[in-house]
């Protein structure tokens, strides 16, 4: 018989365990950066000469503490203007999701849910391609959920990611209308929006809602997380921003957009 | 080892009724539907969605997928898990049918520890170590990493008669629980939380889970 081996042996063991992605910084703010793709890195070793907008490729450890940048040509992206802390009203469009009749048939929609997500995948990706799959399917429309962790919150947990995102559909269930998030990665069935953040904010606190981008990137981070919902055609946090700033709503979604983010995280 | 682990998931599991039906295991959101167990392994892929739970334990949320595939005598196991904490991952199929969730944190501490996961997902149906042809050969030994892919092939009738000897069950495979477990070994855990065996507290604990569907 062999010998018995426990905690020493390694059976496949993964040499690089510095991870590298290529992403747009959001913001630097108290220690750390965002970047757009949703990761947060901690500049715990040294600081970078780094400015919101560039663009680069990181290297950070399994602490996500960054390691090195690499500035990369800054790629074009919709121009907007400088953050407002007082951002003028506008009046959104009107958008009516639709209601989902019982649980069953929300249970239905999630798992029609495509499984084959990549390995290395974005949640905007996923949750583009999953709302759309149902749209074109059965016709329902979704909005989007769109959480926002703080830096102070980021911080106190060391948590790897500053927003999360994944549709929310609207369910009557025997007569109480629901809002249920659908995030097939990481929920085993339709949750709460509660629930599912409690996933990400583990002091459980409730997260405030808000309709301004801007009150989650400038407020004094007095909030552990913001939740934002937005109709199924915002896809990312940049979007969202835009709105606020430029007035623009995102009232459609063109095929290529669908095929992209299909493209980039799915398998198939 | 391989036994320890059988038996002590045994004893938990003797706590819980079996045959539950499609709508008896809750999650902590509503109904977790698992397909019904067949009488026998059959060729094809199974596939489970590997999902976090007890993710609070680190700032980041594992997932991953199991998928086995059996064609003629040949067993193909395939699982990835995404994960930031280097340490060695226990990993197994269960007897059970459903996932661990919140509400089977019977002692309250906030965290659902390998006896208390036993409870629901049953005991070890097949430990996914070094050798998958052998009960005693490949023992303890686990995927090491933060991501990582562990592939294993084996026999189908070794792999069956494994089963069968442990569980008295034949490879059913459909509905079965995946589990993986393991948090980087800093990790403070609460007293409370069991381990069992030699396992330290920190590698037994579990962290995702998945339940097989065949594929179609």
């Amino acid at each position: 018989m062999k010998k018995m081996l426990f905690f020493g042996m390694i059976l496949i063991s993964s040499l690089a365990q510095a991870e590298i992605f290529k992403s747009r910084v959001h913001s630097i703010e108290d220690g750390l950066i965002k970047f757009d793709n949703g990761r947060v890195a901690f500049l715990d070793l040294k600081s970078f000469d780094l400015s919101p907008d560039d663009y680069i490729k990181a290297e950070i450890n399994e602490q996500s503490t960054l390691l090195s940048i690499e500035k990369l040509p800054t790629q074009a992206r919709a121009n907007l203007k400088q953050l407002s802390l007082q951002p003028e009203e506008v009046t959104p469009p009107l958008f009516e999701p639709t209601i989902v009749q019982g649980m069953d048939e929300a249970w239905n929609i999630f798992n029609r849910s495509n499984p084959y997500y990549k390995r290395v995948s974005e949640c905007t990706d996923r949750a583009h391609v999953w709302a759309f799959d149902e749209f074109k399917k059965t016709g329902t429309k979704s909005k989007k959920a769109f959480v926002f962790l703080t830096a102070s919150y980021i911080n106190s947990v060391r948590f790897k990611w500053w927003f999360h995102v994944a549709p929310l559909y609207t369910v009557n269930d025997n007569g109480t209308i629901k809002e249920l998030v659908m995030d097939f990665r990481y929920s085993s069935g339709p949750q709460t929006v509660k629930e599912w953040t409690d996933q990400f904010v583990y002091t459980k606190r409730p997260c405030k809602v808000t309709t301004k981008f801007s009150e989650y990137d400038v407020n004094p981070q007095t909030e552990s997380c913001y939740l934002i919902y937005e109709s199924m055609h915002y896809k990312v946090p940049g979007e969202i921003h835009e709105q606020e700033l430029s007035g623009r709503y995102k009232t459609s979604t063109s095929e290529s957009e669908i095929k992209a983010a299909f493209r980039y995280g799915f398998q198939k | 080892m391989k036994n320890i682990i059988s038996l002590i998931l045994l004893s938990t599991s003797l706590l819980v009724s079996c045959g539950k039906d499609e709508k008896s295991s809750k999650s902590n959101s509503g109904v977790i539907r698992t397909p019904a167990l067949e009488e026998q392994a059959a060729e094809g892929s199974y596939r489970a969605i590997l999902r976090p739970f007890n993710n609070h334990l680190s700032g980041f949320l594992p997932t991953g997928v199991a998928e086995i595939k059996i064609s003629g005598d040949s067993v193909q196991v395939k699982t990835l898990l995404d994960d930031d904490a280097r340490v060695v991952h226990i990993q197994s199929i269960h007897q059970g049918t459903a996932c661990p969730t919140i509400i089977n944190d019977t002692n309250k501490d906030g965290l659902i520890d390998i006896a208390e996961a036993g409870v629901v997902s049953g005991k070890v149906f097949i430990s996914l170590d070094g050798n998958l042809n052998s009960e005693e050969e490949g023992a303890g030994l686990y995927p090491f990493g933060g991501d990582f892919t562990y592939v294993e092939n084996a026999s189908l009738s070794k792999f069956e008669s494994d089963a069968k000897a442990r569980t008295g069950q034949g490879l059913n495979l459909s509905g079965r629980v995946v589990l993986i477990h393991g948090v980087n070994g800093a990790t403070q855990l609460p007293d409370s939380v069991a381990t069992i065996g030699t396992f330290n507290r920190q590698a037994s604990i579990p962290i995702a889970c998945g339940i097989l569907k065949r594929e179609l």
